[in-house]
């Protein structure tokens, strides 16, 4: 078989030679749908080029670091990030890439082409693979279609792809890209069509949009929507939208991609399908379910004045719960338009709000109010922070693809041999835990300009400490960031000890100053906006990395929000146990909030006898490690995990499993957490190198180590398990690994 | 005479050209250690290059002490072994490559192992050039052929 053909209704195809997508078209030809005149590039054209480059191997090494179930989500957008790129710097052979031209050019001239995915599991009736993988639209040069070849190839290992084939237990190694290439029709109306609507199975459904269709499946254009009868086609209603005000156009100029353009007026008032077209679409609809026998997801379109079927796929059979995580997957890759929406939600809205409710709670005196009404803050700080814990999986973690579509655009731009090298253009921004961390700084300037606030302090704590200049400082940090230690009460003795442990270790660091990102950024920054400029990407360069920038600092921004909502709830909570201790109730330890709130107001509680393991609201802790006393029979050596800031470092490593235990960390420590969160940043600083059992490059840790230029590795399995405060470690960001050379047992202590 | 070093020379390098692994044997105060390694040879079989990582306890022990070995066999793992497979043990010294040498080194080992050039483009990964005193080829289970690059006395005398 040849790499490249015109798809006919003759040829006998197989999904494995050419993908679920170029199967159903070519059984569409076969019934005699008009269809935009189509190729395929088949699977054995991906094989090829895998098995000259030598790729297979250097997929399977970045799939195979660990367990592809211990991995997080972020963890495999990262390893499909370095995939990708392989694929971008990666060139077709010149045979391949020669036949393929050649097609083009005698087949369709130089019309504009769409370029779509067609993987060999795709459209089969048990599973809908429906925007899993990539499609390129308005595609106009050599360059660009074999760029757009290579990444519909790389789309087979997206995040949202591979965490959806592992759903299905299929294997990624035996599944291959076919690609489908036709030419992109110029759409005055189109949409999508199921045969059976999904919320009830005796209607059909039909989404129409002006213009092309992507603006419709991006969720950028809202479309109207019609509701027919299935037993005889009737209307039973036509929904217009909100906004008949937007449509996606192919830009006509030379580059490739879609724009969404304002509607002209005479369309705005118009809806996109009159009752003939809508006949004829429900008619072809009806014929072509009765030909596959299932109901049909169908993708349509008016161009020339005739109906065209753009794709036509089962509606998944099993529905609900796999078709549910999937849309979860789906949500986190959010289009431009999307994005900036998010954007002004987030920080226009949601973080004000945040801030207000926080200065609200931080008004009240705690220990003024009467039991009723601490019992009342308590259940409504708990309830504002399942809310603000809501808005942040809906908005806030979906507002982080910001970083990874910028990601994604810069390295195909620019190829760097670093696929992390963006990153650099977006740090530096000031972050909260930065602005927290300078405080610290300054503070640490003051001990050492004034040996005696350290001598009071060693000789009665907190306490005794005499200048009042410096005290101040320590109470507004205090303020502006709240208690650092949560499990000890906020603005105690203990905890203010604590902290002044932790400035004391920041007055041990040298002050080299701050980082000189600029001259370097600008540079780089520079290179990134004249080449998107000069690339056919149609897309605003400042407008998007001012997206990113935000992206990447609200990531870390909206969770020291979040912190200061938490120890508001804290604080109440402290309250509340410290009044049921005085009254002579035993076991409060693991009392959830609304137990104490209702214990508070003299309601009967069962509190367990025993101590029992609540189950921890964060992520799960993984148990990798022996016991913790002794020499355990198994030592780990070597531990992998993923590299997320560069370089390298040999240290004493200090492993952190309860708030307090950060206010013995010493400079020149690895931090080893399970997972840093925003209010343990400030430890940053002072460490030589962090290693966390959470992965990916866009956690805290990450971000802040590279904001500091010191090695991070994450993603290491059961890392507190076999690390033990005291062992020697060697923290390599380069290659993402943890040499263990132990020794803790004995050499616990400084470094 | 001369023909038989030429055998002797292709079969060696018959089994250095089909496998990608060998074992590396170090040692660090009488104590043995072996590893197994990328590797990649030079035509004339001079010299051999390998990659570790410089936390690792084989780049500890290179550093103390450049003598090493290395294996190289062609097992696989059936009972036709014993008559059919080939080993070569290969005695040297490990050093440091040169910066001067680093370009045609890193070129001749990704291109036997394309798929390690992250790992050998990090920058705590060092490259370490066996300069090959002699080879040892064992086959039909007990044949055993030295081929020595280096004039000198055997390394055990």
């Amino acid at each position: 078989m040849e790499p490249i053909f015109l798809l006919d209704g003759e040829r006998q195809l197989t999904a494995t030679q050419v993908g679920g997508k170029a199967v159903a078209l070519a059984t569409l030809l076969k019934e005699g749908v008009r269809l935009p005149k189509t190729a395929c590039l088949t699977t054995a054209a991906y094989r090829q080029f895998l098995h000259i480059n030598g790729l297979s191997e250097k997929i399977q090494l970045e799939l195979n670091t660990k367990e592809f179930s211990d991995m997080r989500w972020e963890e495999i957008w990262d390893i499909s990030l370095r995939i990708r790129q392989l694929f971008l710097t990666t060139r077709l052979p010149t045979p391949l890439a020669a036949t393929i031209h050649r097609f083009i050019a005698a087949e369709f001239g130089d019309v504009p082409l769409a370029v779509r995915s067609s993987a060999t599991e795709e459209d089969a009736a048990n599973a809908s693979f429906a925007g899993l993988h990539d499609s390129y639209l308005n595609i106009r040069s050599r360059e660009q279609l074999e760029r757009a070849i290579r990444k519909v190839w790389a789309s087979l290992w997206s995040d949202k792809a591979l965490l959806y084939r592992q759903e299905l237990q299929l294997s990624v190694g035996a599944s291959a890209m076919a690609v489908v290439i036709q030419e992109l029709l110029p759409a005055t109306v189109s949409g999508v069509g199921f045969t059976h609507d999904p919320l009830d199975q005796h209607r059909m459904v039909i989404e129409a949009v002006h213009g092309l269709n992507q603006g419709l499946v991006d969720g950028d254009v809202q479309p109207d929507r019609y509701r027919l009868k299935r037993e005889d086609h009737d209307l039973i209603d036509h929904l217009g939208p909100e906004a008949r005000d937007r449509y996606a156009i192919s830009s006509l100029e030379q580059g490739e991609g879609i724009e969404i353009a304002s509607l002209p007026p005479e369309k705005a008032s118009q809806e996109p399908l009159d009752r003939q077209k809508l006949a004829t679409l429900v008619q072809t609809m009806a014929r072509l379910e009765a030909r596959f026998a299932t109901p049909l997801d169908i993708e349509w379109c008016w161009a020339h004045d005739e109906l065209h079927i753009l794709q036509a796929r089962p509606i998944t059979a099993a529905a609900g719960e796999r078709t549910d995580r999937r849309a979860w997957y789906l949500s986190l890759h959010r289009s431009f338009e999307n994005l900036l929406s998010l954007w002004q939600t987030i920080e226009q809205q949601m973080l004000p709000a945040m801030e207000g409710e926080f200065e609200v709670m931080a008004a009240v005196v705690l220990t003024d109010l009467a039991d009723q009404e601490l019992a009342a803050a308590i259940r409504h700080r708990s309830a504002r922070l399942s809310h603000w814990s809501k808005q942040y999986w809906d908005d806030c973690i979906p507002f982080a693809h910001g970083v990874r579509l910028f990601g994604e655009i810069f390295n195909e731009v620019m190829t760097p041999a670093d696929p992390y090298q963006f990153v650099s253009l977006l740090s530096g921004e000031e972050m909260l835990s930065t602005r927290r961390n300078s405080m610290l700084h300054s503070l640490a300037d003051q001990v050492r300009s004034r040996p005696e606030i350290g001598r009071q302090y060693t000789a009665g704590g907190f306490a005794t400490i005499e200048d009042a200049g410096f005290c101040r400082g320590l109470l507004e940090l205090e303020h502006q960031f709240g208690n650092f230690f949560r499990t000890q009460q906020a603005e105690s003795e203990d905890s203010r000890d604590n902290l002044m442990k932790v400035i004391l270790q920041y007055a041990r660091l040298e002050r080299t100053g701050e980082k000189q990102h600029q001259p370097a950024r600008l540079e780089l920054e520079h290179q990134f906006l004249t080449s998107l400029s000069e690339s056919p990407l149609n897309m605003d360069g400042g407008q998007l990395l001012a997206l990113a920038r935000a992206s990447y600092r609200l990531r870390d921004d909206d969770n020291v929000y979040m912190g200061k909502i938490e120890q508001q709830l804290a604080l109440a909570v402290a309250e509340g146990r410290r009044r049921l201790v005085a009254a002579g109730y035993a076991k409060l330890k693991l009392a959830t909030p609304e137990e104490l709130a209702a214990l508070l107001v003299g309601e009967q509680v069962e509190l367990p006898e025993q101590l029992r393991q609540r189950a921890k609201s964060g992520p799960e802790r993984e148990r990798g490690g022996s016991p913790r006393t002794g020499q355990p029979a198994v030592r780990a050596r070597q531990l992998p995990g993923q590299p997320a800031s560069r370089g390298f470092c040999r240290a004493t490593a200090r492993v952190i499993e309860q708030p307090e235990q950060m206010a013995e960390f010493k400079a020149g420590e690895v931090l080893v957490v399970d997972s840093i969160d925003p209010n343990m940043t400030f430890l940053a600083p002072l460490a030589a190198g962090i290693v966390e059992r959470r992965g990916g490059m866009l956690i805290h840790g990450a971000i802040i180590a590279r904001e500091y230029g010191i090695p991070c590795v994450t993603g290491v399995s059961g890392v507190t398990g076999y690390i033990r405060t005291g062992d020697l470690v060697s923290v390599d960001g380069y290659l993402g690994l943890v040499i263990v050379e132990g020794g803790g047992a004995s050499a616990a202590g400084t470094a | 005479m001369q023909r038989q070093e030429a055998d002797v020379r292709r079969r060696i390098a018959q089994v250095l050209e089909s496998q990608k692994l060998a074992v590396l044997a170090t040692q660090r105060n009488g104590q043995p250690y072996s590893s197994l390694m990328a590797f990649a040879h030079t035509p004339d079989l001079a010299r051999i290059v390998v990659a570790t990582g410089r936390a690792t306890r084989k780049h500890m022990n290179l550093l103390e002490e450049p003598r090493v070995s290395l294996l190289i066999d062609t097992r696989s793992n059936t009972e036709m072994d014993f008559h059919a497979a080939a080993a070569v043990t290969v005695i040297g010294e490990a050093l440091p490559l040169p910066e001067e040498e680093q370009e045609t080194y890193t070129s001749l080992y990704l291109r036997h192992h394309p798929y390690l050039e992250r790992f050998l483009e990090a920058p705590s990964t060092v490259m370490f050039l066996i300069k090959v005193h002699h080879y040892l080829i064992v086959n039909r289970f007990q044949s055993v052929m030295e081929l020595h690059l280096e004039h000198g006395t055997d390394i055990f005398a």
